[in-house]
């Protein structure tokens, strides 16, 4: 037998606008561009919904309607599930409608998919205790397997989630720490007891995700025979064949006219005409299998790119300075107790803000690899530390305020009037009992 | 924003004694000089003292400057408008009307140290790849090129 994941992972982030010096400490909104750029978070979100999100989400629909195996997991960034509800509300009930059969699968995540875990762990907890709330409030789940930002993934972070209950943990199926073995089974995170890892099968999630519309592709148009056959050469020496890769790669990044979308229609049906073919989702996958071995990732590992690790997100100095003056306001915003500070803080941690003020591919002269809506790194980097130096003013008078108002409270006369209180309370206790 | 800051005006023009009536009535001669035309050794030098060149250029061909700056390790901010703008990417760029966006710029790359360090040690490693060599070989391949596509041949 041989069983087939699906996983799609659904997010937009809340781009920064082009936030300038001058309007420190005037602006406290940093994520309301209203231009005709890609800055705009409301018009990128209805964009997307109208090429990828609501016709994709038909198609599944259709599947699950219809193809009596067909099963897949979903992950959602809750900066995503925000702007669903405050764009495209449509697209979230749709979404609602998926997983109300009963056969799609949500997995655990960071709130605003960011890199808190390799920066603050405890910052990183709330925000996945923060994400379970949501999916619990907008689809009555609770999700037992676990994938982090990028799917970064580290030996650390499996055993946090061993100790955390989850039964599973999503990682890149990467040679580097593979080996000669195979991503089509499932393994132990070294140091764990009970999780497991399921890894992407990158050879053939990738033909989806990134070269299924390249005319230079030697397998281009890629037939879904032909993809069926691949994944049916599987048997026998495999136990999964793992497809992990971003929602938005249907009709967003491959456009509907490369035929992606009556792919994903036919295939499945391929799939399983094969008898001993079958859909499973990562729950089902992991209590299917036994695991065959250890999966031992010292470093970070991530599905990004050629390195598989974070260069594209910390690679430069402009990024470490950036992600690091982030979390080392971690202290005072939180001590400011103020929510709203608390919640932009976080929508600066997302990790497209500091993707986008990556130059690896400069200096490779691959610049059209440059997916951003700023028109340079060094844009984005003065738009996000300019929001990020607004905040940190804002922070410190919410501190003062609040010094000020604790100050007020304990006057010189309260003391005695705290003691006086006391007394009589004891006295009463006394007269009570006895 | 930042009272320290000087501006160096560098060069001569057609507009020096407006720029400097300017200058004064807005009462800012505190904060600004006009060194003239600099040459050689002291126009090394303030290339090497300055925290950032700028060069606000409304049309350029190409534009040495950043050029040179980034020789002596100095950023630079420079138009959109210029040649060199379209075979760099470490330099801070602004379209040369877009006076918010450049002091924006200006007071960011003095603000942010190791945004301004990066834009100098990546730009090293950038202009090493700009070479009259390499400009001249692309020149004859293109002739090469189109001589063979028209059926000419010869030296």
């Amino acid at each position: 037998m041989l069983s087939v994941c699906p996983y799609f992972h659904v997010h937009q982030p809340y781009r920064v606008k082009r936030f300038r010096v001058f309007d420190i400490g005037n602006d406290t909104e940093y994520f309301n561009d209203a231009s005709d750029t890609d800055l705009n978070n409301r018009r990128i979100a209805e964009k997307v919904a109208e090429k990828s999100y609501r016709p994709m989400t038909g198609v599944l629909q259709e599947l699950l309607d219809n193809h009596p195996d067909f099963k897949f997991a979903l992950s959602f960034s809750g900066t995503m599930l925000e702007q669903f509800e405050g764009y495209t509300p449509d697209v979230l009930e749709a979404f609602q409608r998926l997983v109300a059969t009963g056969r799609v699968e949500i997995l655990a995540d960071t709130y605003h998919h960011s890199l808190a875990f390799f920066y603050s762990r405890p910052e990183f907890e709330r925000q996945v205790a923060q994400h379970a709330r949501k999916i619990k409030e907008l689809f009555d789940y609770t999700p037992r397997v676990f994938r982090n930002t990028e799917l970064s993934y580290r030996n650390d972070l499996a055993k946090w989630c061993d100790d955390n209950g989850y039964k599973g943990i999503m990682a890149e199926g990467w040679d580097k720490y593979l080996g000669w073995r195979s991503p089509n089974f499932v393994y132990k995170p070294v140091g764990t007891s009970n999780i497991k890892v399921l890894l992407k099968n990158y050879k053939l999630s990738d033909d989806i995700a990134f070269r299924f519309g390249n005319r230079g592709w030697e397998s281009w148009p890629l037939s879904a025979e032909t993809y069926t056959h691949w994944i049916h050469s599987h048997h026998g020496d495999g136990q999964t064949v793992n497809l992990f890769m971003d929602f938005e790669t249907f009709g967003e990044h491959q456009w509907e006219d490369t035929g992606i979308f009556d792919f994903m229609k036919t295939m499945p049906y391929l799939l399983t005409a094969r008898g001993d073919t079958t859909f499973l989702t990562p729950s089902e996958t992991i209590d299917a299998y036994e695991a065959v071995g250890d999966f031992d990732v010292p470093d970070i590992l991530t599905w990004a790119d050629t390195d598989r690790d974070l260069t594209a997100w910390i690679g430069n100095d402009i990024q470490r300075d950036a992600i690091q003056a982030t979390y080392d306001l971690e202290r005072d915003v939180m001590q400011s107790g103020d929510p709203q500070l608390i919640e932009t803080w976080r929508k600066l941690q997302t990790s497209d803000h500091f993707y986008y003020m990556c130059t690896k591919w400069f200096n490779d002269g691959d610049v059209h690899a440059y997916f951003s809506p700023y028109e340079s790194p060094y844009d984005a980097y003065i738009a996000f530390m300019n929001a990020l130096s607004d905040l940190q003013l804002r922070v410190s008078y919410a501190t003062q305020a609040r010094k000020h108002r604790a100050a007020e409270v304990v006057t010189p006369g309260i003391l005695e009037r705290i003691a006086a209180w006391f007394k009589r309370y004891v006295s009463a206790v006394r007269t009570a009992l006895f | 924003m930042n009272p320290d800051v000087v501006f160096v005006i560098s060069g001569s023009g057609d507009m020096e004694h407006q720029i400097m009536h300017q200058v004064g009535a807005m009462g800012l001669s505190r904060h600004v000089i006009f060194a003239g035309a600099l040459w050689d050794e002291e126009r090394d030098r303030m290339y090497q003292s300055a925290d950032l060149v700028v060069m606000p250029s409304v049309s350029e061909p190409f534009g040495l400057v950043p050029l040179e700056s980034l020789q002596h390790g100095t950023a630079s901010l420079i138009t959109k408008q210029s040649g060199v703008a379209e075979v760099m990417t470490h330099v801070l760029k602004v379209d040369f009307w877009d006076v918010e966006e450049m002091a924006n710029k200006i007071v960011a790359a003095l603000k942010y140290e190791r945004m301004n360090g990066q834009l100098v040690s990546e730009g090293k490693r950038e202009i090493i790849k700009l070479d009259w060599q390499v400009a001249a070989g692309k020149l004859k391949r293109l002739y090469e090129d189109m001589t063979n596509k028209f059926g000419y041949k010869g030296s």
